[in-house]
């Protein structure tokens, strides 16, 4: 069975990694160019994906908000779908508050693709 | 032969007014103004000539630079062998040009294997060959920009080339030694160290005093060494940004000279001994470097934000003997903003419940809701200490209940969510 990711960065070019990295790795990605793009694919009720990859700040919506909404179950996606920060701000402050967003993951920019997509994996597999 | 002056054609746009002036005056404005028109004229047609041509690059550019873009993320990939070589032999000047570019964005961007194969793409282009010519024979701006490129491909070239013509400017210094540390060698410690801060180094910007840190705490010991033997040639500003690097060093330090930093708590700049006591604040757990500090000159100090990071300093040490430093210090500190200083760090060791014990005679310390001190004498709410440990107190219960009104509202979600 093919697994889903959705992805959300306003960055073209972390966007296009994700994707052909993901893709590469057999994931169905649906990239999303901001906060907002990415709570309408997280609120589609079709959408059921198996990893969500976020960039903290982003226009119109942080990944932070986007997530808390997930976890508050106000989306229409399972709220305990694995989720993975991916940001430039890597101060502790900004890691525990991505955590404690409920992040199963956080990963700072500059990133090593392969890493991510284990890490992925991993939380797939769980 | 005499001419005329009425009978020399005047300018179009000459005015009723030039007419009327004088014959030498009105010509001579009438000659300034097709002057300037000429010029204008000139400056619109330039103006738009490059306006179309940018235009035009453009249009050739954006179709272009997708297309690399597609083919760069699958050579990169979707291949075991990128073949980039031959990929960029078959590229156009233009082409060659906007691939550079978008491997400038990717590597600012990746980590791990896949920058190392994009570096491969750097080489294939020819980027860190001309990088090294740029160094060695080109101006400031050309050295700069080279040293950003084989940061970005994490290629060191010789020491001796980054010596000898990356050590004129702090900026230079900086970009040099973080080649070192983008492309992790063995010595980016001890040489990162020496091109930063050899030969009458200068203060940096915020990207040298981050390089700084960077190699420093990558071997922490190259830098104590140098800043141990230097630091008092310093000027005052590089003083203040070598104890800031202490000031967050993770790195443990070992028996490294550190005896600088207890020296800098008497310079006659008060923002280097500000400086020093946040450095000492990070230093709290280091016994042997504590008893070099002598706490009853604290309050000797005349500038009182040098105080107020002394109580800091002392507040993060934590222990008994400190926090008593502190409230003696403070008790009789005639400035209230380091007062608040000292309140808040004694708050922040001993809860809000144990007030300072020396008082002015006449004050009256109780408890009240939520254990807040609270000053019940009129003549004591004036006595400075008495007002800071009040606004300490105050401000460490309203902190409290934010906690408190955030944790009950996530606990309520989770009800919520079942």
């Amino acid at each position: 069975m093919t697994k889903s990711a959705v992805i959300a960065d306003d960055d073209e070019t972390i966007r296009s990694i994700l994707e052909y990295k993901l893709s590469n790795a057999g994931f169905e990605v649906t990239a999303c160019h901001d906060g907002e793009a990415g709570r309408e694919a997280l609120n589609d009720p079709d959408a059921d994906p198996d990893i969500v990859v976020l960039d903290v700040m982003m226009p119109r919506l942080k990944g932070t908000q986007l997530l808390r909404a997930v976890r508050r179950g106000e989306l229409a996606v399972d709220p305990d779908v694995p989720v993975v920060m991916l940001t430039s701000r890597g101060q502790e402050a900004d890691v525990l508050e991505g955590l404690e967003s409920g992040a199963n993951e956080y990963l700072t920019k500059p990133f090593s693709p392969n890493e991510l997509l284990v890490r992925i994996e991993r939380l797939v597999e769980e | 032969m005499s001419v005329d002056p009425s009978s020399v054609p005047l300018p179009p746009f000459s005015s009723p007014v030039l007419l009327s002036l004088p014959g030498p005056l009105s010509r001579g404005l009438a000659l300034a103004a097709v002057v300037l028109g000429s010029l204008l004229l000139a400056v619109v047609i330039v103006t738009v000539g490059y306006s179309l041509r940018a235009a035009r690059s453009r249009r050739r550019r954006t179709p272009a630079r997708e297309t690399l873009r597609s083919e760069l993320l699958d050579r990169l990939y979707g291949r075991d062998d990128p073949a980039w070589d031959e990929w960029v032999a078959g590229l156009s000047a233009l082409e060659r040009d906007e691939l550079e570019s978008l491997l400038d964005v990717y590597l600012r961007e990746l980590e791990g294997g896949d920058a190392d194969l994009l570096a491969e793409l750097g080489t294939a282009l020819g980027i860190d060959e001309r990088a090294r010519r740029e160094i060695a024979d080109g101006g400031y701006w050309d050295r700069l920009h080279a040293l950003v490129w084989l940061a970005l491909l994490r290629d060191a070239p010789d020491r001796d080339l980054l010596e000898t013509r990356c050590t004129d400017t702090s900026r230079e210094r900086a970009a040099a030694a973080r080649v070192l540390y983008a492309a992790g060698t063995d010595d980016c410690a001890t040489a990162g160290v020496d091109l930063l801060l050899r030969d009458d180094p200068r203060s940096f910007s915020v990207f040298g005093v981050d390089t700084l840190y960077r190699v420093a705490e990558r071997d922490p010991t190259p830098f104590f060494e140098r800043v141990a033997a230097d630091f008092d040639e310093w000027e005052p500003s590089l003083q203040r940004q070598a104890l800031l690097v202490v000031r967050h060093l993770t790195t443990v330090v070992g028996g490294a000279d550190r005896s600088w930093i207890v020296g800098a708590l008497s310079s006659p700049d008060p923002s280097v001994r500000s400086a020093a006591w946040r450095a000492l604040g990070a230093y709290g757990w280091d016994r042997g470097l504590r008893d070099g500090v002598d706490l009853s000159a604290i309050g000797e100090d005349p500038v009182p934000s040098v105080r107020a990071n002394a109580y800091r300093a002392l507040g993060a040490w934590g222990d008994g003997e400190a926090t008593a430093a502190i409230e003696s210090a403070a008790t009789t500190d005639p400035d209230a903003r380091a007062q608040v200083a000292a309140a808040e760090t004694l708050v922040a060791n001993r809860g809000t419940d144990d007030p300072p014990s020396r008082r002015v005679p006449g004050s009256e310390w109780v408890a009240g809701p939520e254990g807040v001190a609270s000053v019940t004498d009129e003549s004591a709410e004036t006595e400075p200490f008495g007002a800071a440990w009040a606004w300490a107190t105050e401000h460490a219960r309203f902190d409290r209940l934010a906690r408190d009104i955030s944790a009950e509202r996530e606990r309520l979600h989770e009800e919520v969510r079942g």
